[in-house]
């Protein structure tokens, strides 16, 4: 498909980008922050869709990763519904997941079968 | 071939007579000849807003189409093609629906894995054993106050009435001595040497307090427990999973359900367990850190640089860096002698599985027509 090579590029380029974050972290946060901004631009530009588990990693307002040690902490919370909440230290967003049961695949991607 | 006038109201009353659109596009090839397919959208648009519909619905008219007039098959390839395909509304009728190419989309997927090594076997026993026999010699336990014990005055009381007032009295005063005996750790001391519980075990790890770190495996979803991995590799603490430490350690602690148990730096009496533990865990693999660690180890090494994969990227990495340090000199200087680029890892995905659509909204399609 020549979609899937066009966006094989860029694809590569965004988990080049998203891998640099990891090792320059513990360096300079300002840089994983300013890869993580340039990773989520492209990714916008390019309308590419980013895995939930690589989204969550990167905070939404302030874009700086969120690794579990250094710079998320995350906790569970809720009795009746446990979720984890993530929160960014440096902006302090707020982020809530909820932990689903047993039976659950994924999330039910809402695009219609066009 | 320019469209005959005579012709096209001709099909046009054709097509007003004919219901069914199949029909109609026949008597319209058959009309034509070999014209080129420029015209044939033309005539085909033409069609559709008499008969009412927007745009051709389904692909089974295109195959119909390119089944009658097999000279056409190349020319609808292409831009008809795709302004067909773009113009797709579903009416919402799911007869027309057959022939159906499922889109695949393509994301990005996380390129670190991280998973957990279960200790399986003599180990997982070994460990399972240690623990229980410590804490049942140390003899730490939570007491629970039993809800039950709040309602079963209530229950005396419905059955009987005089007496049960006394009788319940002298039963909260036992409570109440019973509370104070046990309200809830047996030992306090001892419960802080522990940190039991998820939530626990990550606020220890941040400030860097645990020795030993031991997860079940029965976590639902294993979402619960994967941040573990990331954190204790950062403060290179060992940790392990271990399938049964629910089911085993939390009836011995009093509690429902351990997924998580850290032993703090400070533990006195669990210091031997500790130490019999942490050589049968193996290492877990985060590759930053782990490779933060041989770089500080090894300094001097800074030439060599071993990429395995493509070496552009390695390269304009470098570059950066040697750029961002001459910008910048007060931050350490970068190692990454031994940075291997992942593979890209790409998911693909097919939106909407189970076909569940939106309600849709009567709104809109007012608007839109």
């Amino acid at each position: 498909m020549a979609a899937a090579v066009k966006d094989r590029e860029a694809l590569q380029r965004l988990s080049f980008l998203f891998q640099a974050a990891h090792w320059v972290l513990p360096h300079s946060p300002a840089l994983a922050r300013f890869y993580s901004f340039t990773q989520r631009g492209a990714a916008r530009r390019l309308v590419l869709r980013l895995a939930p588990s690589v989204k969550r990693m990167v905070c939404r307002r302030c874009c700086s990763l969120l690794l579990p040690g250094e710079g998320g902490g995350q906790r569970l919370r809720g009795r009746g519904q446990p979720r984890t909440v993530l929160r960014c230290r440096t902006c302090g967003r707020c982020r809530r997941f909820l932990c689903h049961g047993q039976n659950w695949d994924g999330p039910v991607l809402e695009s219609r079968p066009t | 071939m320019s469209a005959h006038p005579e012709k096209k109201s001709a099909i046009v009353s054709a097509v007003n007579s004919h219901e069914c659109l199949l029909s109609c596009t026949c008597l319209l090839l058959a009309s034509l000849d070999a014209s080129s397919p420029v015209h044939v959208c033309c005539w085909l648009r033409l069609i559709l807003p008499a008969k009412g519909l927007r745009s051709i619905p389904n692909r089974r008219l295109l195959k119909a189409i390119t089944h009658n007039a097999p000279f056409l098959n190349l020319c609808w390839g292409g831009k008809t093609q795709k302004n067909l395909k773009m113009s797709v509304i579903q009416p919402g009728t799911a007869t027309l629906r057959k022939a159906k190419k499922i889109t695949v989309k393509t994301c990005l997927d996380n390129p670190f894995v991280f998973q957990w090594k279960t200790i399986e076997g003599e180990d997982m026993h070994f460990i399972l054993q240690t623990l229980e026999e410590r804490i049942k010699h140390v003899g730490l336990k939570k007491i629970e106050t039993p809800r039950k014990k709040k309602r079963s005055p209530r229950k005396i009381q419905t059955e009987s009435k005089c007496d049960a007032s006394t009788s319940k009295l002298l039963k909260k005063e036992e409570e109440a001595e019973g509370h104070r005996q046990n309200p809830g750790w047996t030992d306090i001391s001892i419960r802080r040497q522990l940190a039991i519980g998820v939530n626990e075990v990550t606020k220890a790890l941040e400030k860097n307090e645990l020795l030993l770190l031991l997860v079940c495996k029965s976590a639902k979803p294993a979402m619960i427990t994967s941040h573990l991995i990331q954190l204790s590799a950062s403060r290179a603490t060992p940790a392990g999973q271990v399938p049964r430490l629910s089911e085993t350690v939390a009836p011995l602690l009093g509690l429902t359900s351990i997924l998580a148990l850290g032993f703090k730096k400070q533990s006195d009496k669990f210091t031997e367990v500790v130490e019999a533990i942490i050589p049968k865990i193996p290492a877990l693999e985060v590759p930053w850190f782990q490779y933060r660690t041989e770089e500080s180890m090894a300094y001097a090494h800074t030439d060599s640089s071993e990429n395995h994969k493509p070496e552009q990227l390695a390269e304009a990495l470098e570059d950066e860096l040697t750029s961002q340090k001459r910008k910048r000199t007060e931050s350490n200087q970068l190692d990454l002698s031994n940075v291997i680029l992942q593979p890209l890892k790409i998911k693909k995905l097919v939106p909407n599985p189970n076909k569940i659509k939106k309600p849709p909204r009567k709104k809109k399609k007012a608007f839109s027509a």
